[in-house]
C-alpha cells in the first residue's frame, strides 16, 4: 500500500509537470487554433536564460527564477510578433509549419550561438533534497511542482474569470470576430495570451532544469510531445482538457513502468500510445471536450 | 576546330585528367556522419579524427597517402546517418561510419559492402555488429561484456554483493544487454542481482524507479545502468537524494567531462565507477594528444575524440603499409600483424579478432570529485563473447 502511495505521488509530479506545458499548448490553441510546437522552445530559450544568468554572475535561484520566467514571457512574445502574427489568418497548416520553422531556427540559433553539448545549470540542486514523511521518501522538488502547478492553474482561472483581458480570452476562445467587433484589440488579446503561456513555459523550466541540472538546445521538444499527447487526450482547446490530460498521461506513464514485467520495457511506449489510442476512439475529440459545431470551442 | 584536331587535345586531357585521378586515389577519404547537434553530441569523435587527419598529413611524406575527413551532422539520427553514408560512397569515401548504433550501422555496413567500403566505427562496442557477418565492419572499442565484466570485478572487489540493474532499449544491446552482462558477470564472481528495472533514454524522472528500488526486500549495494547523459547524472542525483549510498556501476556513456556538473555535488561522486576507453587526467597520451589538439584549435572533447585519433591513425598507417587506397587492400591492412600505434593504447591491432581490438578496459572511480584510475586490466568472468 505504501509503495502505491508512494507511486501515486510521482504520478501526480510527473502529470503536473505535463498538465503546465499542455495548459500553455492549450491556451494558444483556443484563440488562435495554432498548435505551437515552438513552446518547447519558449521553455528552452527560459532555460538558456538562466544559464546566462548564472554566467554573468545571478547566483542565487530567487533572482534565476524570476528572470526564466519573464525571459519565457518576452520570448513567447516575441514569436507571436515576429513569426505568428503575420500568418494569423492564413490556414491552420500554415501556423503549423511556421511553429516548426520557429522551433528549428531556435534551435539551431542555440547551437550556433551557445553550444551543442550540455551546459551545467546547477542553481537548483538544492530542489532535489528528500523530504520523508513517514514511510514516503517526496522530493522537495515534487513537492513545490505540485503546490506552482497548483497555483499557477488557481491563478490562471482567476486571471481568466475575474480580469476584463481574461474575460475577453475566454470569449475570443468561442468567438474572435465577435469579440474584435465589441472593441477588444485583437493583437492584445492574443499577446497577452502568449505571454500566459510563456509565462507558464518559463516556470516549466525551471522544474525541468532543476531536475536534468544541465540543458542543451533540443531541451523542450521531448516535453511538448509529451504536452501535446495531454492536449489531445484532453480535447484540444480546452483548458481543463490540458490538465486533465497532463494528469492522466502522468498516471498512465508511472503505471506502465511499474507494473509492465521489466521483460516487456521496450513495449512501454508501444503500450502507452495503445491505450491513448483506445481513448480516442471511444471520444475521439478529447476527454472534455463537448462536440460542438465548427468553429466554436469550449473552454 | 576540326575533329582531327581536338583529338591530340582530348587526348591530352584524358593523359592529364588520368593524373589527377592517380593523385586523387592517393588519398584515403573517410566520411563520418556524425552527432554534432542531438543528445548524442557529447560522445562526437569528428574533431578526434580531424585533428589526427591534420597531424598525419603534416607529417607524411611526398609518397605517403594523405587522409581527407568528411564530415556531416547526422543530428543524432540513425536514419539521417544511413542517407549520409550513401552520400560519402557516392563521393568515393574508403572508409565510412556513422552513429555508434546498431540501427545506424547495420544498413550503412550491408550498403558499404557492394562498394568493399569499410565501416570503422571508432565508439562501437555492441555485439550486434560483430554478429553481422558481413566482414566490412570494424569497432574501434572493445565489446560491451568485456567493458560489464571490467565493472562487476571492481563492485565485487569493493565489497558489493547485491546489484539492481536499469536497461532501456533504446540503443541496442549497449543500454539493454549490458547491464544483463555485469548481473552475469557479477553472479559468477559470487554476487546476486536482486531487481530489474526498465527506464526510456531522456528521462527527467527516476522517482517510479527509485521507489521500485526501495520497495525491493533485499537493498542493493550497486546499481548498474548503461545510458547517456544528462540521465545519468540525473539517477546519481536523485538516488543520493533518496539515500542511497551504495555504488552506482556503468559504462562508456558515464565518460564526459558534463557527467560531474549534472551531478553537482562532489560527495555525490564518491562511489560512481565506470569502464571505459582509456585514462584522461594522468598527464598520458590521451591527454597529451588532446591537449595537442586544442592548441591546434579542435574542439575535442574527450575519449570519444581520442577513439576518434586512433581510427584515423590505424587507417593512414594501414594505407601507407598496404601501399594503396583501394578499399579492400586497406581493411586487409588494417588487420594487418603487429597492428598500429595509437592514442589510447600504444598498440591497436585488429589481427586478432579482426573486428575489434585487442586492449585493457580502464575503470574509473572518483576521489574528492577528481576522476582516479581503479583498475586497467583484461577483467575475469567475461560473458557472452565466445
Amino acid at each position: 500500500m505504501d509503495y502505491a502511495i508512494q507511486q501515486g505521488l510521482n504520478a501526480l509530479a510527473f502529470g503536473s509537470e505535463y498538465a503546465l506545458i499542455a495548459l500553455g499548448l492549450a491556451l494558444v490553441y483556443s484563440i488562435m487554433n495554432l498548435m505551437n510546437f515552438a513552446h518547447g522552445e519558449i521553455i528552452a530559450c527560459a532555460g538558456y536564460s538562466m544559464y546566462l544568468a548564472i554566467l554573468i554572475g545571478i547566483g542565487s535561484p530567487w533572482l534565476v527564477a524570476p528572470i526564466a520566467i519573464a525571459a519565457g514571457a518576452l520570448v513567447a512574445v516575441l514569436f507571436e510578433r515576429i513569426a505568428f502574427r503575420p500568418v494569423r489568418h492564413a490556414p491552420t497548416t500554415t501556423g503549423l509549419l511556421t511553429a516548426l520553422g520557429v522551433s528549428i531556427v531556435v534551435q539551431n540559433l542555440l547551437t550556433l550561438l551557445i553550444s551543442p553539448r550540455p551546459r551545467a545549470v546547477p542553481v537548483f540542486s538544492e530542489l532535489s533534497r528528500t523530504i520523508f514523511i513517514g514511510p514516503y521518501a517526496i522530493s522537495l522538488l515534487q513537492l513545490l511542482e505540485l503546490a506552482v502547478v497548483a497555483l499557477a492553474i488557481g491563478g490562471l482561472v482567476l486571471f481568466l474569470k475575474h480580469s476584463t483581458l481574461g474575460l475577453a480570452i475566454r470569449a475570443a476562445t468561442r468567438e474572435f470576430s465577435t469579440v474584435r467587433l465589441m472593441g477588444i484589440r485583437a493583437n492584445r488579446v492574443i499577446a497577452t495570451a502568449f505571454a500566459l503561456s510563456g509565462l507558464l513555459a518559463g516556470i516549466a523550466a525551471i522544474f525541468i532544469i532543476a531536475r536534468r541540472g544541465s540543458i542543451d538546445p533540443t531541451f523542450g521538444f521531448q516535453p511538448v510531445i509529451k504536452a501535446f499527447i495531454a492536449c489531445v487526450i484532453g480535447g484540444f482547446g480546452s483548458l481543463g482538457g490540458a490538465v486533465l490530460g497532463g494528469m492522466l498521461l502522468g498516471f498512465l506513464d508511472v503505471a506502465i513502468i511499474v507494473l509492465l514485467p521489466q521483460e516487456y520495457g521496450g513495449l512501454r511506449d508501444a503500450i502507452a500510445y495503445s491505450i491513448i489510442a483506445g481513448l480516442l476512439v471511444w471520444r475521439p475529440e478529447g476527454l472534455l471536450t463537448r462536440r460542438i459545431e465548427l468553429g466554436d470551442k469550449e473552454i | 576546330m576540326e575533329l582531327k584536331k581536338l583529338v591530340p587535345v582530348m587526348a591530352l586531357g584524358l593523359v592529364i585528367g588520368g593524373g589527377g585521378t592517380a593523385f586523387a586515389a592517393d588519398t584515403v577519404k573517410i566520411g563520418i556522419a556524425v552527432a554534432l547537434t542531438g543528445p548524442l553530441t557529447p560522445y562526437a569523435e569528428s574533431e578526434g579524427m580531424r585533428c589526427m587527419a591534420d597531424k598525419v598529413n603534416k607529417a607524411a611524406g611526398a609518397d605517403d597517402p594523405k587522409v581527407e575527413i568528411l564530415v556531416e551532422d547526422n543530428r543524432s539520427d540513425a536514419q539521417l546517418s544511413v542517407s549520409l553514408g550513401q552520400k560519402f560512397l557516392d563521393a568515393g569515401a574508403q572508409v565510412i561510419t556513422g552513429l555508434p548504433f546498431p540501427d545506424a550501422l547495420i544498413p550503412m555496413t550491408t550498403m558499404a559492402q557492394s562498394y568493399n567500403v569499410t565501416v570503422y566505427s571508432a565508439p562501437n562496442t555492441q555485439v550486434e555488429m560483430q554478429e553481422l557477418g558481413t566482414g566490412n565492419f570494424i569497432a574501434g572499442a572493445v565489446p560491451d561484456p568485456i567493458n560489464a565484466a571490467a565493472t562487476a570485478a571492481v563492485a565485487y572487489a569493493k565489497g558489493a554483493r547485491k546489484a539492481v540493474l536499469l536497461t532501456s532499449e533504446d540503443s541496442g544491446s549497449w543500454s539493454a544487454k549490458l547491464p544483463e552482462w555485469f548481473g552475469d558477470a557479477f553472479t559468477k564472481a559470487g554476487g546476486q542481482v536482486v531487481g530489474k528495472f526498465s527506464y526510456n533514454f531522456g528521462i527527467s524522472d527516476w522517482s517510479p524507479q527509485i521507489a521500485s528500488i526501495k520497495a525491493l526486500g533485499e537493498k542493493p549495494d550497486v546499481i548498474h545502468v548503461s545510458g547517456i547523459l544528462p540521465d545519468i547524472g540525473i539517477l546519481i542525483r536523485q538516488l543520493r537524494a533518496n539515500g542511497y549510498d551504495g555504488w552506482i556501476a556503468g559504462s562508456d556513456g558515464f565518460d564526459d567531462p558534463s557527467l560531474e556538473a549534472t551531478v553537482g555535488k562532489q560527495a555525490d561522486l564518491d562511489k560512481v565507477i565506470f569502464a571505459t576507453h582509456g585514462v584522461i587526467g594522468n598527464g598520458g597520451a590521451i591527454d597529451q594528444f588532446l591537449k595537442e589538439c586544442k592548441d591546434a584549435g579542435f574542439k575535442v572533447n574527450g575519449i570519444f575524440d581520442a577513439l576518434g585519433g586512433d581510427m584515423v591513425a590505424v587507417i593512414a598507417g594501414a594505407a601507407k603499409k598496404a601501399g594503396s587506397v583501394d578499399p579492400a587492400k586497406l581493411r586487409d591492412a588494417i588487420r594487418a600483424e603487429g597492428g598500429y600505434k595509437g592514442v589510447t593504447a600504444e598498440t591497436i591491432s585488429f589481427a586478432e579478432k579482426q573486428s575489434y581490438p585487442i586492449k585493457t578496459v580502464p575503470v574509473i572511480g572518483f576521489a574528492d570529485g577528481k576522476r582516479a584510475l581503479i583498475t586497467e586490466v583484461m577483467p575475469p568472468n567475461i560473458p557472452y563473447l565466445k
